[in-house]
């Protein structure tokens, strides 16, 4: 949906510039065309031939107003009658000859007359012809087949459309290309990074184990700094997974897979897996899963589910050092409740994650509640957030759409 | 063969990742354990003695592991278990790929215990080992594995098929939580839906065998909702 929006914005766009630039080219023509006196291109020599008068002795006379209108063309004029006689002139150049025959005003009447554009105008029996000044006009002529044009008019708009749409989508592509690439870079390049940073981090894990084992006994102080150690270890790693899953949500370029999944036996073992890792007493896990929720399938990518189980629960354990009663239920029309009756977020907070989350203000709980978000989204899913009776948060999730991804 | 005894590869470039495991498995009791830092290096070692599982990392600096997997595989020894050593999350779905399971693989970082773990399950899996502990003790109660009996008060009592496979799996992961689903997969390897009950049958029973007082279990313990732990 967004995408087709985004095509017609662009579409939108770019038809109003090309409107813009159109009429602009041809304000400009315009303008120029004034500027450079081609209102005098065209003669009307009608106009003209209607100042010649003759007089009763047969003599022709331009009036002044005719006379005016010569000038104005910087031209000159003639009358030819009908034997070919020149029988009035103004201004007529030398060269040019006093009689005419027939073909001679054929050949001239339309264009050129010894290379002086002319225009004829006809008078009764006679010729009224206006000439212009060398090399000031320049004349064209269109000739087409009517069927032509016929086909012209029928095939012309089809084919500016598909103009207009080629216009369009070829940039676009190119562009969407460029960008795909890009973030196909920046996809590997994170991955990269947080594989360099795993290795590490097992050592770093490995050693604090091996110490809290070996003091656990002779020096409980220093095996619960270690402790310490591979508790922030897990966190880091589990920041990395969160960054790497997140970037490829955003950018599309995980490979998901379509399972379907028990979604009951995945709770249970998410949930064993944290609880066996972390004994912390403080923390008191209710667990209720209906029985008619035991056989629901959902359909869906098995890590991803996991990763927002993970978030979900973790996200509970870590708002309360202090310990607090983790509620998960899952019942039978397949909802997901995930609570705790802890500290729990403050009304801005509860807005913020009800809003959708921008990577540049998020800190890494943040960046945990948004991958949920994201991978419910993708599951077409329903997530909810709302504060737990009076303190603590709880998260309700409608895994309801049989489409999954 | 003793668990201990297998012959066990490590192959990282990270030295100090080595060493590390080295020493862990060391700890644990494993007797025989070399290293190799790159594919070459590997394809080497590997030829020169027979391994019964390999520790790969999965990105070297001289080929990528999952591609060693598959040369290793072509040979006479295809049938060595391995369990990869991967820094990345798409690794994953590369594993699937390659027919493998959840067991095959670990990520980094990675707690120790869990290599461990997986390290022990992936053995008996595919050589059926014996932990090297004969016999397990809960309270009074003594489990005699190789006889499959339990041992109360001077009486000795068979275990039935069923019990000994849940009572091993509880013993495997003695002191961590395993869910009504991992339990029933266990005994009904085939589709264990609907079984649930039945392993209540199975645990009541057991507990009638261990516990001093079965209504009130100190050792095989209920986690509601969740599934059963042995402490």
């Amino acid at each position: 949906m967004r995408r087709v929006r985004k095509i017609t914005t662009y579409f939108i766009i770019f038809g109003i510039t090309l409107c813009f630039l159109l009429v602009g080219n041809l304000v400009l023509m315009f303008f120029i065309s004034q500027r450079t006196g081609n209102d005098k291109a065209y003669v009307y020599a009608e106009k003209i031939a209607e100042c010649l008068e003759q007089k009763a002795d047969g003599e022709y006379q331009m009036s002044q107003e005719g006379i005016e209108f010569i000038h104005f063309y910087n031209g000159f004029a003639m009358l030819i009658s009908d034997s070919g006689e020149v029988v009035w002139e103004y201004r007529l150049p030398e060269k040019l000859p006093r009689q005419y025959a027939r073909k001679d005003i054929a050949s001239f009447a339309r264009w050129y007359l010894e290379d002086y554009p002319v225009i004829t105008h006809i008078i009764g029996e006679n010729i009224f012809v206006v000439g212009r000044q060398k090399n000031s006009i320049w004349k064209y002529q269109i000739v087409f087949s009517v069927d032509t044009i016929e086909a012209y008019l029928q095939y012309f708009p089809f084919v500016i459309l598909v103009d207009i749409v080629i216009l369009v989508l070829v940039p676009i592509l190119l562009l969407r290309r460029d960008m795909r690439k890009k973030e196909q870079m920046r996809t590997t390049w994170i991955a990269g990074i947080s594989h360099d940073i795993r290795t590490p981090l097992a050592l770093v894990l490995g050693d604090a184990e091996n110490i809290r084992q070996s003091c656990k006994e002779t020096e409980p102080e220093l095996a619960k700094r270690a402790e310490r150690i591979e508790n922030q270890v897990i966190r880091i790693r589990t920041l990395i997974t969160n960054l790497n899953t997140d970037n490829k949500l955003t950018f599309g370029m995980g490979e998901w897979k379509k399972e379907e999944i028990r979604i009951a036996a995945l709770l249970r073992e998410v949930l064993c897996d944290m609880i066996n890792r972390e004994p912390g007493e403080q923390y008191e896990f209710d667990i209720m899963i209906d029985e008619e929720a035991e056989e629901c399938m959902v359909r869906g990518d098995r890590e991803l589910i996991k990763r927002m189980l993970e978030n979900l629960i973790g996200n509970a354990i870590c708002h309360n050092p202090k310990g607090c009663r983790i509620l998960v239920r899952l019942q039978k029309d397949r909802r997901l409740i995930i609570a705790d009756d802890g500290c729990g977020v403050s009304k801005e907070q509860l807005k913020s994650m009800r809003k959708p989350m921008f990577m540049e203000t998020l800190g890494e709980h943040g960046l945990g509640i948004r991958l949920v978000k994201r991978i419910v989204k993708l599951h077409h899913w329903k997530i909810r957030f709302r504060q737990n009776g009076s303190s603590g948060l709880c998260c309700e999730i409608e895994m309801r759409g049989w489409r999954g991804i | 063969m003793n668990l201990y005894d297998s012959n066990i590869l490590i192959v990282d470039d990270e030295p100090a990742l080595r060493e590390m495991v080295q020493e862990l498995l060391k700890k644990e009791g494993y007797l025989h354990i070399d290293v190799a830092k790159d594919c070459k290096q590997a394809r080497e070692v590997f030829n020169s003695k027979e391994y019964h599982m390999v520790l790969l990392d999965v990105m070297l600096p001289d080929g990528d592991g999952f591609s060693l997997y598959e040369e290793l595989k072509q040979g006479e020894k295809s049938q060595i278990p391995v369990i990869f050593l991967s820094a990345r999350d798409e690794d994953y779905a590369r594993l699937k790929g390659l027919g493998l399971g959840a067991d095959d693989y670990i990520t980094k970082p990675f707690l120790p215990q869990e290599l461990l773990l997986r390290m022990k399950a992936v053995l008996k899996r595919t050589y059926r080992l014996e932990e090297g502990l004969p016999q397990t003790r809960i309270g009074e109660v003594l489990i005699n594995w190789e006889a499959g009996t339990l041992e109360s008060q001077g009486e000795s009592y068979m275990l039935t098929a069923k019990e000994y496979t849940l009572l091993k799996k509880l013993c495997d992961n003695r002191g961590k939580i395993l869910s009504i689903n991992t339990l029933c997969d266990t005994l009904w390897p085939d589709g264990s839906y609907g079984y649930e009950n039945s392993l209540m049958v199975h645990m009541r029973r057991l507990r009638e065998k261990i516990e001093v007082n079965p209504s009130k279990p100190e050792y095989l313990v209920t986690v509601r909702g969740l599934g059963y732990k042995l402490k």
